[in-house]
């Protein structure tokens, strides 16, 4: 027999109070660490997408959306740039470099992007398997793509034009030929299938000979945009202006969008939490008012372990001991029903935008919320163990009941 | 051994009680008898420590316990006194087994010689150590309260109307563990009642 024991037993013999009180500490907890983790995830995903892209350059439309969908992949482009024209603004003195893309056709999902070997540098990776593209119609896939499509060097297949899935309108004609595979980079370039630019302006010639429109020019060859790092800070302050008054295309910065959206985000966030902290401290009055009970339940029982020479320290600890264990398991059931949600949530989101998405410094989140929930209980208990003080331990063993 | 002096204790808005001195050599066994309200639980709880005199001093085998500072006088209480209270009462969440184990744990005092498994077999517990106080007969839980009182061998054994609620055999029955236990643990018993059947048990009575 022990303190821990004593308190155990104490805890499963009110079983529904004991419940409530571990299914609201434990539902805030896992609200708690669940809305945090989302949110880390989130934006550090969003920011490491960003890959130091300091400006995109794409056609006139939302700069958000040319931020999405050229550097993160994950809307629509906005339109088509002419690349001549697009090639006298990477000229410019500011411009550090300027990679082209364009976008807009899909293996089963996966955008396919025509850029040039730059891209690869870019997003920190290199060819695991295989080589570089060197021919139109070549491709190099991203390490989700190999794997989740099952595809190997050597392997064939025809993109679809647009950003989804569809079946409806494929480029059967020229099929695409995996030459390499990149190294997993938990970037969103795992997902995208990479080729030189010319594979989709030739996949798109043959669209425009079929409509008997437009007879091909070289001249006239068109990107989606162009990805650009500054050469020094002036850039920031000059280009974006002069792009925007100027030219006709749009210049968009990523991390000033990016804020932008974050902060719509935020307050949902915010929202979420707070409610959590409110569940929290809800819970901590349960947990308080259980306590309380226990001692004033308990008083005879209380004052019966003190007749058998237990000091009243004895007795607070007592107290501690079952706050804590009631703590202890809504934490460890909160931790489980965040780290459940996160994975399930993770889960959907690579069914969605195959990405894979990775816990961070969760455990450092978990240890911290630790030591919340423990001042949490450590209060709850001080305020419990009032009568404890203030008990007549002879008054108490003389009532008959 | 066992000896009070000029004991006196009032409650803070009644009656004061002075409780004549008694005095109890090792073995010897008192008695106290009274009517309701006269003070005998107030002297039960002086001499065990959980109510502390206006006035007096309490010696038990020459450690003054009115002397001892509060921590002190918790320890000294869980070792050498053993309180029968008139209502027994136990741990709810615990069984009879744990219960012992429990009072032994709070007294400091191990369970090595498997004290919990002879008490409960001297007092014909053994049958019911793994239910819960609350699935006791009265008679099973008025020997629980014996054996919690007992068994951790006090200097001391205090009983609070042991015998109030019993019919005659019951009595007799209680009174004989009561003292057999003093027996073996060596210890004084003092019992307080207004019951006038044991008073032929007992060589020394007090009348409050």
């Amino acid at each position: 027999m022990n303190i821990l024991k004593l308190s155990y037993k104490n805890i499963i013999t009110k079983p529904l109070q004991t419940f409530l009180t571990v299914l609201i500490l434990s539902l805030s907890i896992g609200l708690l660490l669940g809305v945090k983790q989302l949110n880390k995830v989130f934006e550090s995903q969003l920011q490491q997408s960003l890959n130091g892209v300091d400006m995109v350059v794409g056609a006139k439309g939302s700069p958000l959306q040319l931020v999405l969908s050229a550097v993160l992949h994950i809307d629509n482009p906005t339109g088509n740039i002419s690349f001549t024209e697009a090639k006298k603004i990477a000229k410019n003195k500011y411009v550090k470099n300027a990679i082209p893309i364009s976008i807009g056709d899909n293996y089963k999902g996966y955008k396919l992007v025509g850029t040039t070997s730059e891209f690869i540098d870019l997003h920190k990776t290199s060819i695991e398997n295989g080589t570089l593209f060197k021919k139109p119609f070549e491709v190099i896939l991203g390490n989700s793509v190999a794997k989740n499509l099952n595809l190997k060097i050597g392997d064939t297949f025809s993109s679809a034009h647009g950003m989804i899935e569809n079946a409806l309108e494929n480029h059967d004609e020229n099929p695409l030929k995996v030459v390499g595979i990149l190294k997993p980079t938990q970037n969103v370039i795992d997902r995208l299938i990479v080729t030189g630019l010319e594979s989709i302006w030739h996949l798109h010639e043959h669209e425009s000979h079929q409509n008997k429109t437009n007879v091909h020019n070289h001249e006239d060859n068109e990107i989606t945009a162009l990805l650009i790092k500054f050469s020094n800070k002036m850039g920031l302050l000059q280009l974006p202006r002069m792009i925007n008054k100027d030219t006709q295309f749009q210049a968009a910065l990523p991390k000033y969008e990016l804020d932008k959206l974050f902060q719509f985000t935020a307050i949902a966030t915010k929202a979420i939490t707070w409610i959590a902290f409110a569940i929290l401290l809800v819970s901590g009055i349960s947990m308080f008012v259980s306590l309380y009970r226990m001692v004033k339940e308990q008083a005879k029982e209380l004052a019966l372990i003190r007749t058998y020479g237990a000091s009243r320290n004895i007795l607070i600890k007592l107290v501690f001991s079952q706050g804590f264990i009631i703590g202890l398991f809504s934490y460890i059931t909160g931790v489980l029903l965040a780290f459940v949600g996160l994975q399930a949530i993770f889960t959907s989101i690579k069914n969605t935008y195959k990405q894979q998405i990775y816990l961070l410094e969760f455990s450092q989140d978990v240890l911290e919320l630790f030591i919340f929930i423990f001042g949490i209980i450590v209060i709850a208990t001080l305020m419990a163990i009032r009568p404890i003080f203030k008990m007549d331990i002879s008054k108490i063993l003389s009532n008959e009941n | 051994m066992l000896q009070t002096t000029n004991l006196s204790f009032s409650y803070l808005n009644s009656a004061s009680f002075d409780f004549p001195d008694i005095e109890l050599k090792n073995n010897e066994h008192l008695l106290i008898l009274g009517a309701s309200g006269i003070g005998k639980t107030t002297l039960l709880h002086l001499l065990a420590g959980i109510l502390t005199p206006n006035k007096g001093v309490i010696t038990i085998n020459n450690e003054v316990i009115t002397n001892l500072n509060p921590k002190k006088l918790d320890t000294y209480r869980g070792a050498n006194i053993g309180l029968i209270l008139q209502n027994t009462s136990a741990i709810a969440s615990l069984s009879v087994y744990e219960n012992l184990e429990a009072r032994l744990f709070f007294s400091k005092i191990s369970n090595k010689e498997k004290v919990v498994d002879t008490i409960l077999e001297q007092l014909d517990l053994t049958l019911v150590k793994k239910q819960k106080p609350n699935t006791l007969s009265t008679g099973q839980l008025q020997r629980l309260g014996i054996a919690l009182g007992v068994i951790h061998r006090p200097k001391i054994i205090l009983a609070d109307e042991p015998t109030s609620s019993l019919d005659d055999k019951n009595c007799a029955l209680v009174i004989n563990l009561l003292k057999a236990q003093a027996k073996i643990a060596n210890a004084n018993l003092i019992i307080i009642t207004h019951d006038q059947r044991i008073k032929n048990s007992f060589d020394n009575t007090l009348v409050l």
